[in-house]
């Protein structure tokens, strides 16, 4: 009977049990996680810490019991994992025990970072990620007596960040090196509108400015921008950022001859398979096919890991599936603001910008090609623009037929907008 | 959710929900459809409604506004209780009062102006809805009155006239008898009549032609045209005229049916020399090969049907016009033969069933003889010949000028002020009176102006009788618990039967008596009918086959068909009436430099119905404002984008909504849908532009302007404006 | 079993019945400012000489492939194994509008809790054996429940 590993049962390892069980795998499943509770959503924790769901809605897939009946599995849980040997196909536990498998899939993931910070702030220092982190940073909250929170990242764990903080009546600076908010995503012109607007809230922005360090004191915490401002507040959150989890494969290739590819992340072709056969990877951990620039890269996202999972299950249980590629995509909703952006916002082009009652709509076009969308204010086109924006940037008709285009006129997108997009008139 | 739950919030009937199925019956709309509705009832309250299955006619369908029963029932605006008015007319100052006081208020008022005066002095109007039409007519009766009118005074009555005049009957398209050409003239009936539209739509599927001539281009006109012409508005009769003669020119006519049945026929065809293809061009703007083309159509098809609605004749040449397109049924042969036009018998409010009532007795058999001229007969001799009703085109004139006599009291049932042109000058008219009472579910202007007003209800919340094509009779009872203390306005007639001493017993017994004395020979179908919720054919149900009405005798007073009416030429000379169905210009004179374009208001939505359906939420999202609508390229030309404020003046008024661009609208034209609160369209309608014979004001043709708004806020924010600019990055 | 909702282009006039049936079956508040779960458009394509009208009728379309279940955070997206509709449970939901970001069709809004609705394909109807509502009003016959 076939034996197949998954390492790290998030939306990846959810998604490929469930799938490989879904194609008529009948063999043996071994799922390894350093953690005790089911595979949990990072996106969730600011919602659980704001006290918008409870602890169990982290994990939005059930229980570990309620999952193993549905899709059965051995689980390994609170196992670490600390090496894999690729050519025997051989999982190294933390303990030394080895396992041989037929077939392995990574799926650990990332962790929050902070690059080139040090390790001050002690108690007072925050990340987000883990439904871990999440219950910490409620602790305090809940516990302590806190009015001033200085956040580290403009980015979309960041204003989730702010959000929650804010509505803690807790007030809050928001920080990043990038001079503007959301800087993978977001153009300068709708940048400057969120900044503003948040402005207009009371909540201090300084963009453009990195933390050199951070300090705990008696008091609170210390932060020190790199131009010179020193920032007191009673905590710190860092959202700067996540770096995928490799280490199992790192460095292959110094003691063997075919390494496992490993750029940022693990790299995968199309179904989802390493360099090395019989070992795959999905999720946050690996690069997948990102289809503006034709290479792999990191695109965190709990879509993405689903359905990367979800391949590579089909895959792991002998059938044949490939991983379209994936776009920069990002929606974030917070207070009473949507923001959308789809594309690498850092490509060239000329810029134009549309307003309506709806909200504000923005594209980055050169010779007629869309690379790049945001909109403010109003997600309701925003699945239907991604969609076209991904078939512009494969080479194909955005399909803009009379029925799409006047739906999309219908949830407010100006008609301008849809002209350059590559619609018909 | 745990399953109990699920299934309420799904409505899904049943013992676990409490949920019932309540037949019932839809009245948003004219008797035409009256579609069958399966209320989903709990605890007396409305919870959604359905098209009920097998239904006649409707067989579980409903139209847009059908569907929005619930919200048009609980409506924000309805009247919960009788009110008396406290402060100024036409303000909302108005208390409480029972039904005893409000209905004491009524009566003693009534009776004290009947005896200073004269009955006639009193106007019984009725709007919508028509069920209890017959009830109202005969309390007028009963109480000594004749002026009695209705809002068919600009709705289907006009076309209802010309088809007695030329044929002796009303007519309408033989569907039974499979036509194998289709015109609809002015006819959108996806949305104008959407069971229509059901007909025209499966007839297109088995292979009938169908020739679409409209000013606006429609779903009809896109979906269902093998030909689509496009005339200017008003010119409809030119293009008629046109088409006569191509078939005259060419003999296509059936000359044997003309010598046996028609007369008028060399007058008519001297008329209609006039208008040969460059002429008809030139004044139409159809193109000469689709005028030659439909003509040839026409004349071709057997059989073929050529039918009108009432837009047509919202014109000053209204009337003539839907005569002159009538008569091309005559032309061709078409005339009471099987996939022609056929003779309409009515059985009861204005729909034929296929059996004899005795509704004409129930409402004329108290009338006393007129002693004094109705109101508009004067100015409308040829409406008054064959309606012997009041025209309330001419109420507003009346009131004001107090000529012949004057108007004192007005008893309001249902009534819609936006449906009168210049409806300002009515509101003054009504401001005049010494008395007037309004029953209305609804809080409208009309209500403002009364002294008393009295809460009526909807079809809902109450049992009525209807009889349906092949026979068919329903009969509803109450669905749903009534919303406050409104009454039916049947219950409200009879009432006053009373209290207003008319000694009129079978009124005083109320509607079911009265029901039985109208459908005398139907009791058992009654009876079960209504036990049963479901319609019953009745036994007396006779088809009338094609060729009956020409073999029994037509029913003009020559006993032919008529394209030369010896009605029209036994009308006093003085009023100008022309026994022809002549064309003339129906443009209101004022200068066209300053009014360049033509308003056409009254043009159907799919979700309106007048004004009743505008406050109703969900209705009122599928198009959240007044627009007009009007050319792109017109836009264009004067800088007005999709969604601008823009202002529409005539020389009677200015209104301001937002500017709708859309194909739809010929260049030259602009379109607007009546009835708005905050856009009365009828109010640019000057209230002197009325078709002579049949007293309808031209709502359909009056030249106005259009202007952007410049000093209003820009809202083309819904577009590119000044962020919108392109710039380099 | 999987029903899907199918729309015939060839049969519908843009009228609203659907619509407003919709609303009345899930009340729908529109005057509070939720979205329908059903649109109704008309779309004029302005290109000489081929101006030509296009009416439409729109809602969830309940792929078999469903690009929102997977995209929710939160888990509260999935098909009814009965009849393969894409429903829904908003215990959860967070209001991210991840499902509105992963739809193709422009189908999930926001209700006024700021939860997720949508189309759920009147599902406890098909399961009781009745029609979709707007199915069943549908004047013009474009809209059907096909079993596929």
């Amino acid at each position: 009977m076939k034996k197949t590993a998954i390492i790290g049962f998030g939306c990846a390892g959810y998604h490929a049990l469930r799938a490989m069980r879904e194609n008529g795998y009948e063999g043996e499943i071994h799922v390894y996680a350093d953690v005790s509770h089911p595979p949990a959503n990072p996106m969730l924790t600011t919602y659980y810490v704001a006290g918008r769901i409870p602890y169990e809605g982290m994990f939005p897939f059930g229980s570990l019991a309620d999952l193993v009946r549905e899709y059965p599995a051995t689980l390994h849980m609170d196992t670490a994992v600390s090496r894999l040997d690729t050519s025997n196909r051989r999982v190294i536990l933390s303990d030394k025990t080895k396992e041989d498998y037929d077939q392995i899939l990574i799926a650990t993931g990332a962790r929050a970072v902070s690059p080139a910070l040090g390790k001050g702030g002690g108690n007072r220092r925050f990340v987000m990620r883990t439904a871990q982190d999440a219950q910490r940073l409620k602790k305090l909250l809940d516990e302590d007596n806190v009015s001033s929170a200085v956040v580290v990242g403009a980015s979309m764990v960041g204003i989730k960040v702010v959000e929650l903080l804010y509505d803690r009546g807790i007030s809050v600076i928001l920080t990043d090196l990038a001079p503007r908010m959301f800087p993978l995503a977001c153009m300068e012109e709708t940048a400057q509108e969120i900044r503003l607007d948040l402005e207009r809230r009371g909540i201090v922005t300084m963009l453009g400015s990195g933390v050199d360090k951070v300090e705990e004191y008696e008091q609170g915490i210390f932060t020190y921008l790199t131009d010179g401002r020193v920032l007191e507040s009673d905590l710190l959150v860092l959202c700067m950022g996540t770096r995928a989890n490799v280490e199992l494969v790192a460095n292959t290739h110094i003691i063997r001859k075919e390494p496992v590819k490993v750029n940022r992340g693990i790299v995968a072709d199309t179904h989802m398979q390493t360099t090395i056969p019989g070992i795959y990877a999905a999720g946050d951990c690996c690069e997948g096919l990102n289809i503006q620039t034709g290479t792999t890269a990191l695109i965190g996202l709990w879509a993405n890991a689903a359905e990367q999972g979800r391949v590579a299950g089909i895959n792991l249980a002998d059938g044949s599936a490939a991983y379209d590629g994936s776009l920069p995509s990002n929606i974030t909703h917070y207070f009473d603001v949507d923001f959308v952006g789809v594309g690498d916002p850092d490509i060239p082009g000329q810029r134009h910008v549309f307003h309506n009652s709806t909200g504000t709509y923005a594209l980055t076009e050169q010779e007629g090609r869309i690379s790049c969308i945001n909109l403010l204010g109003s997600y309701r086109s925003s699945g239907m623009l991604r969609q076209a924006l991904m078939k512009i940037i494969a080479g194909k008709d955005p399909e803009f037929g009379p029925d799409r285009w006047g739906l999309l006129l219908a949830s407010g997108v100006p008609e301008e907008f849809l002209k350059l997009m590559g619609g018909l008139l | 959710m745990t399953r109990e739950e699920q299934l309420l919030k799904a409505k899904i009937p049943g013992p676990e929900t409490g949920i019932e199925i309540r037949r019932t019956m839809c009245d948003i709309c004219a008797p035409g459809a009256h579609c069958g509705v399966n209320a989903y009832v709990k605890d007396g309250r409305l919870l959604k409604v359905e098209g009920t299955p097998g239904y006649p006619g409707s067989n579980g369908k409903l139209c847009t506004k059908g569907a929005a029963n619930r919200q048009y029932i609980y409506r924000k605006d309805r009247i919960l209780s009788p009110m008396v008015r406290t402060g100024p007319k036409g303000s909302d100052a108005f208390r409480t009062a029972t039904w005893e006081e409000a209905l004491g208020l009524i009566a003693e008022n009534l009776k004290k102006i009947k005896a200073e005066s004269d009955p006639d002095s009193i106007v019984w109007y009725t709007g919508y809805s028509k069920w209890y039409r017959p009830w109202l007519k005969r309390l007028c009766h009963s109480f000594g009155g004749h002026n009695y009118m209705t809002e068919s005074s600009t709705c289907y009555k006009s076309g209802w006239m010309a088809n007695n005049l030329t044929f002796g009957r009303d007519m309408r398209p033989d569907m039974m008898g499979r036509p194998r050409l289709l015109v609809g003239w002015g006819s959108n009936p996806y949305i104008n009549a959407y069971l229509a539209g059901r007909g025209f739509a499966a007839s297109k599927d088995k292979g009938v032609k169908i020739i679409i001539i409209d000013v606006r281009r429609t779903q009809a006109s896109e979906k269902l045209a093998d030909l689509y012409l496009r005339p200017r508005i008003g010119t409809d009769g030119v293009l008629a005229h046109a088409m006569a003669k191509i078939i005259l020119d060419n003999n296509w006519q059936d000359q044997e049916f003309l010598d046996t049945y028609v007369l008028g026929v060399e007058e008519y065809r001297r008329m209609v020399a006039q208008y040969d293809l460059e002429t008809a061009q030139r004044i139409t703007g159809v193109p000469k090969e689709d005028i030659f083309r439909a003509a040839q159509m026409i004349a071709e098809t057997k059989p073929c049907s050529v039918s009108t609605n009432t837009g047509i004749t919202h014109h000053k040449n209204g009337l003539n016009t839907c005569r002159a397109i009538m008569a091309l049924n005559i032309l061709i042969g078409n005339v009471d033969q099987p996939g022609g036009i056929a003779p309409v018998y009515d059985t009861f409010l204005e729909m034929g069933a296929g059996f004899d009532t005795r509704e004409e007795e129930f409402i004329f058999e108290t009338r006393t003889p007129e002693r004094l001229p109705l109101v508009g007969q004067k100015r409308f001799p040829l409406w008054y010949d064959m309606n012997h009703d009041g025209q309330a085109m001419d109420l507003t004139r009346q009131i004001l000028s107090e000529d012949p006599y004057p108007i004192r009291a007005l008893a309001a049932f249902g009534m819609n002020t936006r449906m009168f042109p210049q409806t300002s000058q009515l509101l003054k008219a009504l401001e005049k009176l010494d008395f007037m009472f309004a029953t209305d579910l609804f809080w409208t202007d009309a209500c403002r102006y009364a002294d008393v007003v009295l809460p009526a209800c909807s079809s809902f919340e109450r049992g009525e009788v209807k009889a349906y094509p092949g026979g068919f009779i329903a009969y509803t009872q109450q669905a749903i618990d009534r919303v406050g203390d409104c009454r039916s306005d049947v219950e409200i007639i009879a009432e006053l039967a009373k209290l207003l001493d008319t000694g009129d017993e079978l009124l005083m017994q109320g509607y079911d008596a009265c029901v039985r004395y109208i459908f005398a020979g139907n009791e058992e179908e009654l009876d079960e009918a209504r036990r049963t919720g479901t319609p019953v054919r009745s036994k007396h149900f006779k088809p009338t086959p094609p060729g009956s009405y020409l073999a029994k005798g037509i029913e003009t007073p020559s006993g032919k068909l008529e394209l030369y009416s010896t009605r029209i030429a036994a009308i006093d000379p003085a009023a100008g009436l022309d026994p022809l169905p002549v064309w003339f210009d129906g443009d209101n004179a004022c200068d066209k430099t300053e009014y360049p374009f033509t308003l056409m208001a009254g043009a159907r939505l799919p979700h309106a119905i007048h004004s009743r359906c505008h406050d109703v939420p969900w209705l009122r999202s599928l198009r959240p404002e007044p627009m007009v609508d009007i050319h792109p390229e017109d836009a264009a030309d004067l800088h007005i984008s999709q969604g601008d404020p823009v202002t529409v003046s005539t020389t009677a008024a200015a209104l301001h909504l937002k500017a709708n661009l859309t194909l739809s609208a010929n260049r030259g034209d602009l379109h607007m849908f009546h009835g708005y609160a905050e856009a009365n369209a009828n109010e640019l309608v000057p209230n002197t532009e009325n078709d002579p014979y049949s007293g309808f004001p031209s709502f359909k043709q009056i030249r106005c302007r259009i202007q952007r708004d410049e000093t209003s806020p820009q809202t083309s924010a819904d577009r590119e404006e000044e962020g919108g600019k392109l710039h380099e990055l | 079993m999987s029903y899907k909702i199918t729309f015939d282009e060839t049969k519908c006039v843009a009228c609203g019945a659907c619509a407003i049936a919709c609303m009345d079956q899930n009340d729908i508040l529109v005057e509070e400012g939720q979205f329908p779960l059903r649109r109704t458009f008309t779309r004029e394509s302005r290109l000489h000489p081929e101006e030509k009208f296009g009416y439409y009728s729109h809602a969830c379309e309940h792929c078999d492939e469903a690009p929102c279940i997977p995209a929710c955070p939160s888990g509260c997206l999935f098909k009814d194994p009965e009849t393969g509709f894409t429903v829904f449970d908003t215990t959860n939901c967070i209001g991210c509008r991840s499902c509105a970001f992963a739809c193709p069709h422009g189908a999930p809004a926001m209700g006024l809790d700021g939860k997720m609705l949508k189309c759920d394909g009147c599902n406890q109807r098909v399961k009781a054996g009745m029609l979709p509502a707007c199915v069943a009003v549908c004047p013009f016959d474009a809209l059907a429940l096909v079993e596929e």
